[in-house]
């Protein structure tokens, strides 16, 4: 699983310990999400999305799934080659 | 925010905070030099004329509050990778002694082990209760280790148990304590 979480915390110049704060999690859960170590469940999933106040698929992207529109085409191009 | 600082502030090896290695240190002396003490009372029990002797039962008892100060301290600041450090060290004391003593004192040094083993399971449950996703997945998968590993001991000392000297519980429980530790540093390793 893919996400955002850097780029948000750094639009909001929030530190790991400043949104571990805010999630009621330590800092080290939240540096672990960051680096991809580690999957939340979905109640921290959710709880993620409301403090960014964005939507769950803003903020995770599964692993192979595209995130912009254009990785969008390439991989449904690349799928399409391969069938 | 003291869990932040402590995650912070960690050893080379694992998530084992430097701040507590102090106090587990002392919580161990403590205990160690505490019930040494209060054995070596309990055993002159026996012999005729020894009355209450200050001497060792107030260092005795002394020993046993610093223990059980610094063990609170790390308590919390949930520190309980240090507890079990500590659980480790200090278990193979409770080892039966083959030396004479009262049935009385046997008797209560066994109901106080007993208390003491009853507080830490509690405090650690309780422990492990408050933290977040994550802290529970490790601790998870530190028992999960601690269980196999125990498993594949017990099942190795059960093949050559008639070449080796006769096993005693409380090294059975230290053994389970430190692959438990052991467990939990890979685990914090992996999501370091």
């Amino acid at each position: 699983m893919r996400n955002r979480l850097r780029v948000l915390r750094a639009e909001r110049e929030w530190s790991q310990a400043e949104l571990a704060r805010r999630l009621s999690v330590s800092r080290q859960t939240v540096n672990a999400i960051e680096n991809g170590r580690y999957d939340p469940s979905l109640p921290l999933a959710f709880a993620i999305a409301r403090v960014f106040s964005q939507t769950i698929e803003d903020v995770f992207t599964p692993d192979g799934a595209a995130t912009t529109p254009e990785e969008a085409v390439d991989l449904s191009s690349a799928r399409r080659r391969r069938s | 925010m003291q869990d932040a600082t402590a995650d912070e502030r960690t050893l080379g090896l694992g998530g084992m905070s430097r701040d507590g290695l102090l106090p587990a240190l002392l919580a161990v002396a403590g205990l160690w030099g505490g019930l040494a003490v209060l054995r070596l009372y309990a055993w002159h029990q026996l012999e005729p004329g020894w009355g209450v002797h200050l001497g060792l039962l107030l260092p005795g008892f002394l020993g046993l509050v610093l223990a059980g100060w610094m063990a609170t301290r790390l308590a919390r600041r949930r520190d309980h990778p240090w507890l079990m450090f500590v659980a480790v060290v200090v278990l193979p004391i409770f080892q039966p002694q083959n030396k004479p003593g009262v049935l009385f004192w046997r008797l209560v040094g066994g109901v106080c082990g007993l208390a003491l083993v009853a507080v830490a399971v509690y405090a650690f449950v309780r422990m492990v209760a408050r933290t977040d996703e994550l802290e529970r997945r490790i601790n998870q998968e530190a028992l999960s280790f601690a269980f196999a590993s125990s498993l594949v001991l017990a099942i190795a000392y059960s093949l050559f148990q008639d070449l080796l000297p006769p096993l005693q519980g409380v090294w059975v429980a230290a053994a389970m304590s430190a692959t438990w530790l052991l467990g939990w540093n890979v685990s914090w390793s992996r999501y370091r």
